[in-house]
């Protein structure tokens, strides 16, 4: 038995690290193939079909999505960019600090580590700007100039993926990026900033160019999102208040506020059946007004607008029981017209199957947003004070993006998380590895007094 | 240095890395190229069928049980067609290679492995999840593993093509040379021992590939029943007109559907290239044949085929005509490019897929080289096989190959009941491989030649 063992063990210590990551991603696969959808998934793939470039979803995954899709059309292709971007990404950063081999295992750990894999298995905006931010942070933090260029490239394509993934952004570059060794101190940190506003002005460029239509959706379901959000959370007003602070926006019936407050749980009510407080926006001039309403109420009632943007986090981050409910997403496709409409239907293998199985449980456990935002918050001065760079540009990354969900985050789903969950796993991963080699150097070494006598 | 300059010396640098490819990089990037022309495996009714009866634990034998039981596996690791497709490619490109590898340079046979394998005639049935590609790919690795220098190695060769054998009815045809002309059990034995041994193991192939699909079969289906009914109609069409009191007595206890005019309806629905009218349709001549009327269709065909034996050669003969391509027909389906055999299928495999942007500009090129110019057809590569082995074919490897391919397209002259282009993918695959093994080999010999004479004339 034993020497079985030591067969096993002798075994996969001479397996190569190429090796490792492609098992690794093949373990991915057999949980993931060919990668799972949403609606938004489906919408997203038709769009990228038939070159529908709209704001609904981001329009330069749509384009990556069309480029793929001259390879390899559905969302296989779409998988396999997302998960070799985090495998390549972190498998980079890791080989700087240790053998190859373990930086292989660290990567393959990484992307198969329930609480990341459940959402790097479907094909969303967060997979791919995860894929893409690890990949760049991997690229820019490169000593060649042409692989930091290069990773300026991917995280302009990481900051078109969701609004506010340049909040992600920022401390990679400002931590982690200098444009020549010999710069330091408050210009490299400026010249940080200033590619920061270049990615972020990139990707917004990016998206503008290939947007063909400009619905202002995203836009206008925040907007009527704080909109209910502060009419329920202020006091009280009657009715000519109401129209007065939403002045422009053509609302029906009388008891605006008690109606707003009520259709609060259930935001789709206020634009659509009978009792609803206006008709739904058709164009710029029709959004204008209710986009202006949002600031209006928000300054007149701060209060009221922080405790609602307060609670929408809480969700988001898993705190409020009515938040993150279902981590793990398995579907192939929103419904089954979509699938026709999509020409793309797929089957759970018996081994795909016992994968969600064993993942699902470990998932429930795991997949709890605000554990890691705690984590992340009292690791980061930890691992700045300990000068322990790269996990704190990843604790940093992510607590930011985290942060400017409190702003734009609209639903609760546990995939707008997926930076944090994936940076502060790494990172944990990297602080406990420093600690255990630093705690081994010191068993190693010879004790002051011992020495001394030496 | 410039942007200029260094866009120059990245381009160089392209060139030689592209020059100085590794043969597993070119292996690598062909079959990537052969996965994007194929993924995730494009399906008919018949892989369908398989894949439903994998699915159902329902092992007939109207297709190979064996391949049944294999998508069964592979359907509970990845469901689809997808581990299919990548088998019987990595088998078929792997096997080119270890075949190729004993007569070329490493990066050649690579190189030229790719060629054959993305070759459109070889490549369009093997990106199709099809009995016939999979006995391909198992042959041609077979063949590959038969070369061993090592004794074990060549016994799992001859697994291998056992597997092979096991994919169609006549696929034994094709292996009888590979494992006649290569198997060695001990290399510098005495010919007659050497070929003593190989029968013995084309037997033991034979019969292990046999016993496997009658160990794995749940459900018999009347194949052989169905083959021999065609024959009749064939028969009826050529042989001299038969009056209905004559033939009722002949075809007594078979299956016909229509007990008067029977030789002018059968005549009116035959056709050489395809059986299927026979059978299916608003009248069909036949009803599907069942166990009880064996020995009925048995006797019948005897007393028809052995009555009039010109008749059936003359039915057998033109379907084989059409099997090669020889008329101004167009070839049974040269290029299929489904993902199922017909929509409402989508529900029932739960599997469905589009195309891609290179698989829809693939397949009209694929289209074209089918119908537009004559390299798909059959004909060509069986004269240029003949060819070949009167000519110059001196070695056992490429004698094997071309003799596997003539022998199993042969196979089909009593044994097609359609004339798919599938059924000549072995052929054509061998011809071409024995192609290059032969100028392979001429080259190797020449330039040996060429290094020889060279010190005489310094």
């Amino acid at each position: 038995m034993t020497g079985a063992r030591q067969r096993v063990r002798a075994w996969a210590a001479e397996l190569r690290p190429r090796t490792i990551a492609i098992a690794g991603w093949l373990v991915f696969l057999l949980y993931a193939y060919p990668g799972y959808m949403t609606s938004d998934s489906i919408n997203q793939l038709l769009d990228s079909r038939v070159g529908t470039f709209n704001d609904w979803h981001s329009p330069v995954m749509t384009e990556v999505w069309r480029l793929i899709g001259f390879a390899i059309a559905g969302p296989f292709g779409m998988l396999a960019l997302q998960s070799l971007l985090v495998i390549a990404g972190a498998h980079a950063l890791l080989a700087r600090i240790t053998t190859p081999r373990r930086a292989a295992l660290g990567a393959v750990g990484l992307l198969v580590f329930p609480p990341v894999m459940v959402t790097m298995a479907a094909i969303w905006q967060d997979s791919q700007m995860a894929g893409f931010l690890l990949a760049g942070l991997a690229a820019i933090t490169s000593r060649r100039r042409g692989w930091q260029l290069a990773g300026l490239g991917l995280l302009v394509l990481a900051s078109a993926m969701r609004p506010s993934a340049a909040f992600a952004v920022l401390p990679i570059l400002v931590l982690g990026w200098s444009w020549r060794p010999a710069i330091v101190g408050r210009r490299r940190i400026a010249l940080a900033l200033a590619a920061w506003a270049a990615v972020w002005l990139g990707a917004i460029g990016l998206d503008a160019g290939l947007r063909d239509k400009a619905t202002g959706h995203t836009r206008l379901e925040l907007a009527i999102s704080d909109v209910l959000g502060v009419l329920h959370y202020a006091p009280a007003f009657d009715d000519a208040r109401a129209r007065e602070l939403l002045d422009g926006v053509p609302l029906q019936g009388t008891e605006l506020d008690a109606r707003a407050a009520a259709a609060y749980r259930h935001p789709n009510t206020l634009t659509s059946g009978p009792d609803r407080l206006f008709d739904p926006p058709q164009d710029a001039d029709d959004r204008a007004p209710v986009i202006a309403a949002e600031y209006r109420l928000a300054l007149a009632y701060p209060g009221a607008y922080l405790k609602h943007r307060w609670h929408t986090w809480f969700r988001v981050l898993g705190v409020h029981r009515t938040g993150v409910g279902k981590p793990v997403y398995t579907g192939f496709s929103g419904s089954i017209t979509q699938s026709d409409e999509a020409a793309h239907i797929a089957w759970h293998s018996a081994v795909q199957r016992g994968a969600i199985a064993v993942v699902s449980p470990v998932a429930k456990l795991l997949c709890w947003p605000y554990l890691y935002l705690i984590a992340a918050l009292v690791l980061l001065p930890v691992a700045l004070r300990r000068r322990q760079i790269l996990p704190a540009i990843l604790l940093a990354s992510g607590v930011a993006y985290e942060l400017s969900l409190f702003v734009v985050a609209i639903g609760s789903q546990y995939a707008l998380s997926h930076w944090l969950v994936t940076t502060t796993s790494f990172a944990v991963a990297l602080m406990i590895r420093d600690a255990v080699s630093a705690r081994k150097a010191r068993a190693a070494a010879p004790a002051p007094a011992a020495a001394a006598a030496a | 240095m410039s942007w200029v300059s260094q866009l120059r010396a990245a381009a160089r640098r392209g060139g030689r890395a592209v020059r100085d490819a590794s043969p597993r990089t070119i292996l690598l990037i062909g079959f990537a190229v052969f996965v994007m022309y194929a993924f995730p495996g494009y399906m008919s009714n018949d892989s369908c069928d398989q894949l439903l009866d994998a699915r159902g634990h329902a092992f007939s034998d109207a297709h190979p049980p064996v391949m049944a039981a294999e998508w069964l596996i592979l359907d509970a690791i990845i469901a689809g067609p997808i581990l299919m497709l990548l088998v019987q490619g990595v088998l078929f490109l792997g096997g080119l290679h270890g075949v190729l590898r004993r007569v070329m340079a490493p990066r050649a046979a690579a190189l030229t492995a790719v060629l054959v394998l993305l070759f459109p005639p070889v490549l369009t049935t093997m990106a199709v999840i099809w009995k016939d590609s999979q006995m391909a790919a198992y042959l041609v690795a077979g063949a590959a593993l038969l070369l061993s220098p090592r004794r074990g190695i060549r016994v799992l060769g001859l697994g291998v093509t056992a597997l092979g054998c096991a994919f169609r009815h006549n696929a034994f045809a094709a292996a009888v040379p590979l494992i006649g002309l290569l198997f060695v059990w001990r290399p510098g034995a005495r010919w007659w021992k050497r070929y003593l041994i190989s029968s013995a193991a084309g037997l033991l192939v034979f019969g292990g590939a046999s016993g496997l699909n009658t160990v794995l079969t749940v459900h018999h289906v009347a194949v052989v029943d169905s083959l021999a009914l065609a024959d009749i109609a064939g028969v009826l069409n050529y042989t001299r007109d038969r009056s209905d009191d004559d033939l009722r007595e002949v075809l007594r206890g078979v299956p016909i559907s229509e007990q008067t005019h029977i030789q002018a309806h059968t005549r009116e629905l035959f056709s050489p290239r395809s059986a299927m009218a026979l059978f299916y349709g608003d009248r069909p001549v036949f009803a599907l044949p069942q166990p009880q009327h064996h020995e009925a269709i048995v006797r019948a065909w005897r007393e028809l085929v052995f009555g009039d034996p010109r008749a059936y050669f003359a039915y057998r003969g033109t379907g084989f005509q059409e099997l090669l391509g020889m008329s101004d027909t167009d070839l049974w389906l040269p290029v299929w490019g489904q993902f199922l055999g017909y929509p409402e299928l989508r529900t029932l495999v739960h599997h469905n897929a589009a195309l891609s942007e290179f698989q829809s500009a693939a397949l009209p090129a694929m289209l074209w080289t089918a119908f537009d110019i004559a390299l798909f057809r059959p004909y060509i590569y069986a004269l240029l096989a003949l060819l070949l082995l009167v000519t110059c074919c001196r070695d056992r490897l490429s004698l094997g190959l071309l003799g596997s391919g003539l022998l199993y397209e042969l196979s089909f002259f009593p044994a097609a009941n359609t004339v798919d282009f599938r059924y000549s993918h072995w052929m054509i695959a061998c011809t071409c491989l024995a192609t290059v093994v032969l100028f392979g080999q001429r080259w190797r010999a020449g330039r040996a030649e060429i290094a020889a004479v060279a010190p005489e004339a310094g």
